[in-house]
């Protein structure tokens, strides 16, 4: 039996000098070019038209047949969503992948800057990047669909490039057998009292999207601001990484009181399952957390893409996604109300990753003391 | 004797081909990202950005100590329980290697999920009950020996399953030689069992500190509530959470290679300076040893052992599985135990998608482990019977995947098998090559400690006495391998079906796994799904590894000799 060692500077040099040109030539392009079946360049332009019909997606679409949507809004409400899509446009087969918010991203960045043209519509709660993706161009211009005149115009990317087509509000949740009614405070002001200590549970602006925008809204309120923060760490706040794991946090009563989680879409379905959550608008307003949608720029099925788009953001797939409880209604008329009732939003549009970077930190250091 | 010098040409070509595909080519793309844009232009602006990440340094700090010390837990740990299961009478000896790898089924973030329901200071069940006892409720999950305690529980398999073949393999004469020259027992074990075992531990301490490193479902819902930051969740929460910025995970990413080639470095450095051949043409195994009365507190340890790592957790999720919602009583204990309802097990019996995700994970992970398995062999032979230019390059290639974690490997799987002349993506091999980049490390270091142990005179007397070599390798050194194969090919499948990161990022619809569907249910909360699917893939895993460690292990699997 022999000794060996890994550690051989000529040979590694050796297999290096090997395998480098090749990754080059693959991240060049030569290889694809070389190697890869002529791909069908370019879509048709639909984001070139002045005003896209209906009809004109329905024949589209009737030659595509197929729609791939990637999604971080929970399984039930893509599948039900889906179903009912198709309960309309029958010849249309839809095709989701389910992951967390930011994988989505992390899926569209991956696919595209190696080329993979994969998905045609993809939505996730990680707003903040799709500015980004738009300037890369990897998403295409919508306001030319039938339906977006529906939609507030503030649910309008001003580029038209997404759509905030579902919007949830981030109220107090409480466990109502473990704290009553009129025991359950009406402002977040309150929770800061020492007497909630060990009972709250929040959402973490570390590890959570959602827990971002809702403490940015938290540091945007002059009653709350990061000293309300620093009362809830010494409340002893249990920071949660995720939405659905608030839900149970707070549903099984690990910690009866949660602040900062998504109304529509967790805790209306919830309740319809028996979890035993309640929920108060507190006196300060709420974060209304937008969520986005948006159309690959060189989506394999790009008229079935845009008619979903378009189905969602009709009357009808509004109506449907708030008599389930999977979001607010968008549509003009009633989207004013989402704001006049105390809904805050977040501008995507003018944050900067290196606002982005120095807010976390802060709002972290605040809520967990280093 | 041309067919002699054909082979490890041949065995090496092909090992080198296949390990750079797997694992080098994602790598180099990983790594070309981290020093390019997203429009493949070069810089150095992402490295730039990781080196200012607030915390980086705790976090390398924390990932270093926390590694260490849970390799310096889980290593004796798991030599007692290789020991107790190769070396000594003891009753229900066969079901032990069943009960010993049973916590690596839980996958990481489920088992982080159970003890936070148990070890929760405000509501975890275990301090309520010592607050109904009266005792103060003292257990706190979310801490620094919460995070070390979760992640000890998880690596102790690993340790046992590479401990396991080594011990297997030591050579009782020369303990035995020592003994009549009248060496005590501390200085037999210091002189000759310890370095017979070096291989094995170094192999074992240094899977245990890769995968305690890259324990992302471990570090986030326990590390981050308790303010520890570690590598991954610093990558995490800087890449993911506002934009996303995967040129700045793949240059974190990187990091943990680093340090994870360091260590590497360091075993490397330890065992090439000895010989470690033990089993050679007069060599016999072991007979088992008489514990006496010490043989009730193994059993004890033992026990305690697995009610902490498979009895408790497992009755969490069992429990949790038939509740819906309620976890704790308020006023009667009563109310716990009522409201029962086998609903989430009808829904999973009802689901397509849950019983194609089980398949799927099946197959994938039983042919994953089998390729690792016999690749490790081929790389074990070239490194540890060539002298072959270049044998060490498959070695180090198998070594490298593993210090990623699995999304990092997702990420660099897409770049490498996203278009031509690799254009795996939507398929499930996408998949099987991504598990069997990670867990190939896992396979060979199982195999790594017997293979140095074997002396080539084994094979030499066999080649001697007429044999081909195939039926030399066949008839002589595979008998000697395979309980540490047997180990290798259960780890890697249990690791591969239970994979959660990467699986999530490459599955696609139809090609469903275990882990996307578990990401999917633990991503919506709904944890009565979640527990009920944790519990009944956790069965099929198990019965999946007794199988395979059957039939690869054969009469070794089941304790006889």
């Amino acid at each position: 039996m022999r000794n060996v060692t890994f550690i051989n500077f000529r040979q590694w040099g050796a297999v290096l000098g090997a395998v480098l040109p090749l990754l080059l030539c693959g991240a060049s392009g030569l290889l694809d070019s070389l190697l890869s079946p002529q791909e069908a360049k370019a879509a048709p332009a639909l984001s070139d038209i002045a005003a896209l019909t209906e009809e004109q997606l329905i024949e589209g679409s009737r030659g595509e047949q197929a729609l791939v949507w990637y999604s971080a809004m929970p399984e039930p409400v893509v599948r039900e969503a889906l179903k009912k899509f198709e309960e309309r446009y029958p010849w249309v087969k839809t095709d989701y992948i389910r992951v967390g918010g930011p994988m989505v991203i992390q899926r569209i960045m991956a696919e595209k800057e190696r080329g993979v043209e994969k998905v045609d519509v993809f939505s996730s709660g990680e707003a903040e990047s799709y500015p980004e993706l738009r300037r890369r161009a990897y998403t295409a211009r919508i306001t030319n669909l039938p339906n977006m005149s529906n939609l507030c115009d503030w649910a309008v990317d001003k580029e038209g490039h997404y759509v905030f087509a579902q919007a949830f509000k981030l109220p107090m949740i409480y466990n109502a057998r473990f704290i009553s009614d009129e025991e359950m405070p009406d402002s977040l002001a309150k929770l800061a009292d020492p007497k909630w200590k060990g009972k709250l549970a929040s959402l973490d602006p570390a590890s959570s999207g959602a827990g971002l925008n809702f403490y940015r809204f938290i540091a945007a309120q002059p009653s709350l601001g990061f000293n309300w923060m620093e009362k809830l760490r010494a409340n002893e706040v249990l920071l949660v990484g995720q939405i659905g794991p608030m839900t149970e946090t707070v549903a099984s009563g690990l910690r009866p009181i949660g602040v900062g989680q998504w109304d529509a879409a967790e805790i209306f379905p919830a309740q319809k399952k028996g979890a035993p959550i309640k929920i108060k608008y507190p006196q300060e307003g709420y974060l209304l957390q937008l969520y986005p949608t948006a159309i690959n720029s060189r989506a394999p099925h790009p008229h079935a893409a845009r008619l979903f788009v378009n189905w969602s953001l009709s009357a009808q797939g509004q109506a449907f996604f708030e008599r389930e409880g999977y979001s607010h209604n968008m549509a003009k008329g009633a989207c004013e109300r989402l704001i006049a009732e105390g809904g805050w939003t977040l501008d995507i549009e003018n944050i900067t990753p290196s606002q982005t970077k120095e807010f976390k930190e802060k709002a972290s250091l605040a809520l967990r003391g280093r | 004797m041309r067919s002699k010098h054909v082979l490890p040409h041949a065995l090496f070509t092909l090992s080198f081909l296949f390990l750079s595909l797997i694992t080098l080519y994602p790598l180099a793309w990983l790594l070309a990202r981290a020093f390019a844009t997203s429009e493949w232009t070069w810089t150095l602006e992402n490295f730039r950005q990781a080196f200012t990440v607030p915390r980086l340094r705790e976090g390398v700090l924390n990932t270093l100590w926390i590694s260490l010390l849970v390799c310096g837990l889980s290593v004796p740990t798991g030599l007692g329980l290789a020991y107790l299961s190769a070396r000594a009478r003891l009753p229900a000896r066969g079901l032990f290697s069943l009960l010993a790898v049973s916590p690596f089924v839980c996958p990481p973030i489920v088992a982080a999920i159970a003890w936070t329901l148990l070890a929760d200071r405000q509501g975890g069940w275990l301090n309520l009950m010592l607050k109904a006892l009266g005792l103060p409720g003292l257990l706190n999950i979310y801490s620094h020996s919460g995070l070390v305690f979760v992640t000890w529980l998880l690596t102790v398999p690993i340790a046992y399953l590479v401990l396991e073949g080594t011990v297997r393999q030591v050579n009782v004469e020369l303990e035995e030689q020592a003994r009549l020259c009248g060496a005590g027992r501390w200085q037999i074990f210091r002189r000759v069992t310890w370095p017979l075992l070096l291989p094995g531990l170094t192999s074992a301490a240094l899977l245990c500190f890769l995968q305690s490193n890259i324990q992302f479902g471990i570090h986030a819902p326990i590390g981050l509530p308790a303010n520890i930051w570690l590598l991954t969740t610093l990558i995490y929460t800087s890449t993911m959470v506002g934009p996303v910025d995967l040129g700045m995970a793949a240059a974190l990413a990187f990091l943990l290679v680093v340090l994870s080639l360091i260590f590497l470095g360091g075993q490397e450095w330890l065992l090439a300076r000895r010989r470690y051949t033990v089993v050679t043409g007069r060599s016999r195994p072991a007979a088992p040893a008489e514990l006496g009365a010490w043989k009730f507190l193994a059993l004890g340890a033992v026990g305690f052992y697995l009610a902490l790592a498979v009895v408790l957790p497992y009755g969490v999720l069992i429990f949790r599985s038939l509740k819906p919602f309620q976890m704790i009583a308020i006023g009667n204990l009563s109310e716990l135990f009522s409201g029962w309802s086998l609903s989430a097990y009808g829904s999973l019996a009802e689901s397509s998608v849950a019983l194609r995700a089980v398949l799927n994970s099946f197959w994938l992970a039983a042919v994953a482990a089998v390729g690792c398995v016999a690749f490790s062999l081929v790389v074990g032979y070239l490194v540890f019977r060539t002298r072959l230019w270049g044998r060490e390059i498959p070695h180090a290639l198998v070594l490298t995947a593993p210090a990623l974690s699995g999304v990092v490997i997702g990420v660099g799987c897409i770049y490498a098998f996203g278009k031509a002349p690799l254009a795996l993506y939507g398929t499930p091999w996408i998949l099987l090559l991504a598990y069997m980049a990670r867990e190939m490390a896992t396979a060979f270091k199982a195999l790594e400690g017997p293979c140095r142990q074997l002396d080539s005179q084994l094979e030499e007397a066999a080649l001697l006495c007429g044999a081909s070599w195939p039926t030399a390798a066949w008839r002589i050194l595979w008998p000697l391998v395979r309980p540490a194969a047997a180990g290798g090919a259960v780890l890697v499948f249990i690791a591969a079906f239970r994979e959660l990161g990467a699986s999530a990022l490459l599955y696609s619809h139809g090609n469903e796994v275990v882990g996307s569907l578990m990401m999917v249910i633990w991503h919506d909360g709904r944890y009565q799904d979640l527990s009920a699917f944790a519990v009944a893939s956790a069965i099929v895993c198990l019965a999946g590894a007794g199988v395979l460690r059957v039939v690869i292990g054969g009469r070794y699997a089941a304790g006889s000799r």
